[in-house]
Order: C-alpha cells, then structure tokens, then sequence
C-alpha cells in the first residue's frame, strides 16, 4: 500500500511523535474529548428530538393524517369523512404504509362530582390501536378495556390527577351530536394512561368509538392516522393518496404540516449542532496549529540539512503531513471507539432520567433518553479531524518554504 | 517584584502565543457570561409570562382544595380573607376569582372550557388578562352577561364580538346553572392551550347565576418585591386561618421551573463541551511556552532559583493574561447582556421557526425575543470561575517543569 519511501517518511513522523510524547498526547487526548462530547451531543440531542416525535405522531396523527378538509381549522363533528373503508381499501394496497387506524375526535365537556372542565374526547378501536400506536404500552395504571358494553374509558394521567380520578370511578361526558344536541354518558376509568403526548396526557380521555359513534351519530371518523414504514416517505405517499382518493372534501397531512414545531425542531437541533461542530474544530485547529508550528520551528535546521541534503520540499512537508494526521487521527480514532461505544450503550439501555420525568413530559419527551447512532456522526467528524489538521500545516509549511536550507542550518535554536 | 517583571518580558518577547491565548481566553469569558445571561433571561421570560398571564405570583385557596377540587373545599368569605390581604404591605395587589367549567353552546358548535369569574379591576393588577385585549372591551364591574373570550376558544366556537352563545355548567350549590353570553371582548395571550380553552365573566354577575356570593376558588396576590416572595407567601399564610393554603409559583408553576432547570443543565452540558476543548487549546500553549523556555529555567535553577520561585513565576504569567482575558472577557460579556436585556435578540432573525407554533407544541408562551439578564454579582462570579480555569489549566506544565533537575533542563533537546 505504501512504497518504501512512504513508510520511512511514516516511521520518522513517529519516532518525532515519540521524542514529544507530551505536546501529542494533548493534541490527541483534545481530539478525543472532543469528539466524545460531539458524539454524544448529536447522538442523544437528535435521540431526544426523535422521541419528541415519535410520542407526538405515534399517538396522535401519524405520520400521515387523513381528515376533511375544513376539520383541521374547525374542529365541527360535521366535518368528517363520510366513507372510511374506500380510503382504508387503497391503504392496504400501499405497500409505504405500516399501519393505520380510524378515529373520531370531538371536544366536550368532562366532569366529577364537583369538578368539570374541557376535554378532548377520542373514539378509537382497541385492537386496531394495539397494531398501531401499542398503546397497550402506555397504560400505567388499570387495563386496556373499555370494559364489556363499551361504557370504560382510558384518561391521560394528568388529566385523571386534575380531577382526581382513579380506577373504577365515573366521570360524565357532555358533548354536541351531529344533530347539535347536547347529549351526555358516564364512563368508567377503566385505565390511566401516560404516552408524552401532552394533548392525550393532559386533555384525552380514550373510549370506544363505537359507543362514541351511539352518542354523537357520527358514522364515518374525523381522522385517518397512519405510520409508515419509512417516515421519510410521507411527501411520496402523500402524493399516491391524494390522487387515489380524488376528493376534493378529503385532505391528506405530514406529520411536518399537522407539527411543524416538531419539523422546526429537528431542523434547529441539526443547525445547532453543525454550528457546534464548526466552532469547536475551528478552535481545534488553533491548537494542532499551534502544536505544528512550535514542532516545525525546533527543526529548522534539521529540515535544513534534509533539503541540502537533496530531499525535495515536498517530501518535507509529507512529513509534517504524516506527523499531525497521525497524532489527530489517534484522538479521532480513540474518540470514535469511546463515544461510540458510549453512543451504542445509550441506544440500548438509555440514560435514565426519571427523577425528572414531569419536566420532561412537558417537552414530550420520556424519562429515558435513548440516543441514535448514524454513520454520517463519524464520517463528518472524520472529515472535520482531516480538515482541521491540514488546515493546521498550512501556515507552518509555508514558513518553511520560504526559508532557505543554508539559512535554516545556520539557525540558533 | 523581580518575578513579575520576568514574567511580563516573556509574556512580550512570545507576542504571538500570548495574544493567541488572551483572545482565546477572553473569547471563552464573554461568551460563558453571555450565555448565562441569555439563558437566564430567557428563562425569566418565560417563568414571568406564565405566571403573570393568567395563574400569579401567589395564590390562596382551601386547603382541602387540591385534592377535592369541588365546590365544599371553597374560600367561603373571600371578603375577609381580602380585609387580612389588604393590610399586609408586602402585597401589592390582590383579586378574588371562582373557577368553574362550563359547555359554551352556539347553534352550530358545543365546546366546554373555563368559566371564570374576575373582579375585572383588581383582575388587572394581578394578571395580564386586561392587556391582552385584542378586540372588543374587557370587562367592567357592572357588566352582567358579557362575556370575555380567549381568540382560539371563539374561533371554534365560531363568535365574535357582540355574537350571543348561552352556557350550562353547575352552580356552587351543585344546581345547573345557564344563561345566554354576549360577547364583549376577545383576548389572546399567545399561550395557545389558555386562548382555547378560556372564558371570564364578572364576579357581580357570576354570583348571581352560580349562587357564588362572597365565595372564591382562588385569591391571587401580587407581591411587591418578587424576590421575598418566600417571606412573603409564610407571612401572609400566618395571618391566615389554618383551613386556607398559600402558595406561590414556585410551587404552583414546579413543572415549568423544573423543565426550564432542566434546560439550563442542557446549556451547560453544550457549554461545557466548548470549553473543554478551549481549555485543551491554551493548555497546550501554556505547555508549549513553559517547554520552549526549559532550557531557560534550567539555568535560572542551576543559578539558585528555587523550584517555588519558578513556579511563582509562571503561575504569575497565567495571572496577568488570565486578569487581563478574565477582565476584558467580562466586560465584554457584561456589555453584551445589558444591551441585550435592553433590547431583546428577535428569535425570527436567528432562526426560521414559527414561535407561535414552537410554543404551542410545548403549551408555552409564545415570545417572540430572547432577552439576556445583566446581574453584576452573576457576572462577577463567572469571571471568577473563568479565572480559576485558567489557572488550573496551565497548573499540569507548571508542575511538570519542576520535575526536571537542572541539569536536565539544561540538557533538554
């Protein structure tokens, strides 16, 4: 791979390496450190970031979201979709589509014994919900029933805190049917839920559409979630739908559309790292600079004799070259092993932060932190490493050249 | 004196590394200081809004109240408990409220949310519901069936100012209470889910319609000075009976307070990324510079300089660029966060994000500027801690030189 010349070059940028163990252990060690922090800052902010999303669209829209036209900016119970199974037909023919489910939602008006405030209300299918959302998962308290007639329901935690509910106990559901009647039921607090989805969390209570649809006389749904396989092809399926389902009353959503703050989010959250990225090498390269420069000028007259010697300017510079990649590319591998390995532990275990799960519920985040690794992490650090140590040898080789070998060996040190 | 003076002339003779290290210290100053500031600003902003929006600085209720919120556990002579308020001085201002829940009716739409009554001119003194006006007039103290609408809740409703909508919800004495509403002001206060959910009417009216005479859920106080805000919630609970509770936002608001916490340890965790490395960057000039003068030191040992008198002749050169970096970087930093909390970064300029929608997703409200906090003692005490970096950061060379005998020193190639 390398020729003879090349390994000898290679072997006298270590054995100087060596004679200055000191200066490069800092250099590499600051590498390391670096790309640790840097690793862990991407992997665990994009994590969080991730989960962030995942709790909104894995409970709520979807990754894609099927609703009339005027129900998103007018939450009427007469702005539904009429016909679900003809949307639900084509779904099973796309093969982007991993599950979905139908549901209907309407704000009412929730109360105990003596206390009563706004909810919202959302009709759903248990088993269709458990291939879905696994919302069997979310249940902290109670099971995941609405009991045998329907007449059970499923709050969000805080919720059921707010009113001081607990299993086994009756809340009344007020609510307008598509007739603008008022009409009410009791239900039964069969389940408390906790998904990080603040909008169920805080304001859902679940129940079974079937026994919403006898209620408020709703026979389609008001929407149709979906997740798909890749969540990165909703613009491509998007697309297929709307032109499958040529209804001009029927609107297809992104996630990105329904919550462009999570979208924003994630857009921020790169820009920053990026940003955190640059700064950090640009400051990094200050010190390899540094570390290159004193190294150069302590051998001056060495170089000196080098090229009085006949050895080329060029080959000169290789091994300042060779010298500085092998002392950051020590740290960048060390740090690549380290965070790395740092990273795969926090993707499989998490960093378990419960004490502090109610302030994270308010971001929509879990109590446990798990961190996403991708490759893009260590080739844009290795890519980084390389730019800032060349970047670095820029200077100190140019001094170089514009000595004169007879001058640098006459050179006092 | 002598010590000081070497160490001044090889701060000069080496300009090049010594301005190098200033600015990278000084850099890493300002930006610690202003990014505490920014962080603490912002965090203020954000805990201020909340609490001054709607919820206030202190609040008295029963104190059977939280875990009952029903109509027994009630403040049953708010005029009294006002009487006690008015003659604590501590306490700038105060207003009585009764919170219920109630289904607001129109012909197209039913949706429940808040029913509130306010004293509409002590409500202004304790909370921005009167500023927040955006359309039509906020209440008067004689108004009977006006209504005060958050933006969101009207717009689903489908009202406007001057459009009628009736109610039902249950009175203090557990009867059903309705009546018909006119719209008289529309409000918005940029927290999303309160503008959805919120409606307020005036206590005089209210009592009539909820047999509420006399009666509060809550008592909000505002205090003069935020900051004894402790001393104050314990003296105005001793002036009270034992059956009402006192609290204040620190309790009230413990989630967001935390979730902001919370943030600041992310801020440090980057932060702390940042100066990891800068530090590696100046340890690695300070390890240059002690290096490069080891023949130097060598002799001045061989002479008799003791390896105390060395060390304090280095430790003085880390003292005059750490005072200067430290002193130039905080006024810096200081600069930077009075102009900023002065004038308040746009977050629109810095980022493209929709505040609006970032802050619903989050049930926060939506600023629109990132003010920074200037706090002297604040600032004092991170050029403090800056300063002890730098100290410690050139410790490691420093102690390592003092290993060498003189002879060594003398001989080091």
């Amino acid at each position: 791979m390398f020729s003879h010349t090349e390994m000898l070059y290679l072997k006298m940028a270590l054995l100087h390496i060596i004679r200055r163990k000191g200066r490069a252990a800092l250099i590499s060690i600051m590498i390391t450190v670096s790309m640790i922090g840097l690793l862990l800052m991407e992997g665990m902010y994009e994590g969080m970031m991730v989960q962030i999303t995942q709790n909104s669209i894995k409970t709520g829209s979807g990754t894609v979201s099927i609703q009339h036209t005027q129900f998103r900016s007018d939450n009427n119970i007469k702005y539904t979709i009429a016909d679900p199974h003809k949307i639900t037909a084509l779904l099973d023919s796309q093969k982007e589509v991993q599950s979905y489910v139908t549901r209907i939602n309407q704000r009412a008006l929730i109360a105990t014994a003596g206390y009563s405030q706004g909810v919202n209300i959302t009709g759903i299918d248990l088993e269709q919900e458990s291939s879905h959302a696994q919302l069997e998962n979310f249940i902290i308290k109670g099971n995941y029933t609405f009991d045998k007639n329907g007449r059970g329901a499923l709050i969000g935690y805080r919720l059921a805190k707010k009113l001081k509910v607990d299993i086994g106990k009756k809340v009344i559901v007020t609510m307008q049917d598509t007739d603008n009647e008022v009409v009410s039921v009791a239900l039964k607090i069969v389940g408390i839920i906790k998904t990080n989805n603040m909008a169920i969390d805080k304001n859902g209570l679940l129940m079974d559409i079937k026994r919403l649809r006898s209620l408020n006389g709703i026979q389609g749904s008001t929407e149709i979630s979906i997740l798909l396989n890749e969540q990165n092809d909703d613009t491509q399926v998007i697309h297929s739908l709307v032109s499958k389902i040529k209804d001009q009353n029927i609107a297809v959503y992104s996630y990105k559309e329904l919550y462009p703050s999570l979208h924003e989010g994630e857009a921020m959250m790169q820009t920053y790292s990026r940003i955190s990225s640059a700064f950090i090498f640009i400051v990094a390269t200050l010190g390899i600079f540094g570390v290159v420069l004193v190294s150069v000028l302590e051998r001056v007259r060495e170089f000196g004799i080098m090229m009085a010697i006949g050895t080329p300017f060029r080959a000169i510079a290789r091994l300042i070259i060779y010298e500085s990649l092998v002392i950051t590319m020590s740290g960048y591998i060390a740090g690549a092993m380290i965070g790395g390995a740092l990273l795969w532990y926090f993707k499989q275990y998490g960093l378990d932060l419960s004490g502090l799960s109610d302030a994270f519920a308010i971001f929509g985040m879990d109590s446990s932190i798990h961190a996403i690794v991708k490759s893009e992490y260590f080739t844009g650090s290795f890519l980084s490493v390389l730019f800032a140590t060349l970047s670095a040898t820029i200077i100190p080789i140019r001094t170089l050249k514009n000595r004169n070998p007879i001058q640098s060996i006459n050179e006092q040190q | 004196m002598i010590l000081f003076k070497m160490a001044v002339r090889e701060l000069l003779t080496h300009k090049k590394r010594s301005i190098v290290t200033l600015a990278l210290s000084t850099f890493s100053t300002a930006l610690f200081i202003f990014a505490n500031a920014l962080n603490n600003g912002s965090h203020n902003q954000i805990i201020r809004s909340s609490v001054e929006i709607y919820p206030g600085y202190m609040q008295i209720t029963n104190r059977a109240f939280e875990d009952n919120p029903n109509f027994d556990n009630l403040i049953f002579d708010a005029a009294n408990v006002t009487k006690i308020l008015h003659k604590i001085d501590e306490i700038n201002a105060s207003a009585v409220r009764f919170e219920a829940y109630a289904l607001y009716s129109t012909d197209e739409q039913s949706i429940g949310g808040m029913f509130t009554a306010i004293e509409p001119e002590n409500e202004a003194h304790v909370s921005r519901l009167k500023r927040s006006l955006v359309e039509g007039e906020y209440l008067s103290r004689d108004d009977t069936n006006a209504l005060y609408l958050g933006v969101e809740l009207a717009k689903r409703l489908g009202v406007g100012v001057g459009d009628k909508l009736s109610f039902i919800s249950t009175g203090a004495d557990y009867s059903f209470a309705a009546d018909n509403l006119v719209v008289k002001g529309l409000f918005k206060t940029k927290l999303y889910e309160f503008d959805n959910t919120a409606g307020f009417v005036n206590k005089g009216y209210f009592d009539e319609v909820m047999q509420s005479r006399n009666i509060a859920t809550h008592i909000i106080m505002t205090p003069t000075d935020v900051k004894q805000i402790d001393t104050v919630t314990q003296k105005v609970q001793n002036a009270l009976e034992a059956d009402l509770e006192v609290k204040n936002y620190k309790t009230t608001l413990e989630d967001l307070i935390l979730a902001m916490e919370i943030d600041t340890i992310f801020g440090y965790i980057t932060l702390g990324i940042f100066f990891i490395v800068i530090f590696f960057v100046i340890g690695i000039f300070a390890f240059l510079s002690v290096y490069a003068r080891i023949r130097q030191i060598g002799v001045l040992r061989a002479i008799g300089t003791t390896p105390k008198q060395v060390m304090r002749m280095l430790l003085i050169e880390a003292m005059i660029l750490g005072c200067l970096s430290v002193g130039l970087g905080g006024a810096a930093g200081a600069y930077a966060s009075h102009h900023y909390e002065k004038y308040p970064i746009e977050i629109a300029s810095l980022v493209d994000v929709d505040a609006q929608e970032y802050a619903k997703q989050y049930n926060m409200v939506a600023e629109a500027t990132f003010p920074a906090e200037f706090n002297p003692p604040r600032i004092l005490m991170d050029m403090l801690i800056m300063m002890l970096l730098n100290l410690m950061t050139v410790l490691y060379p420093i102690l390592l030189i003092n290993r060498f005998t003189p002879t060594e020193a003398i001989r080091y190639v």
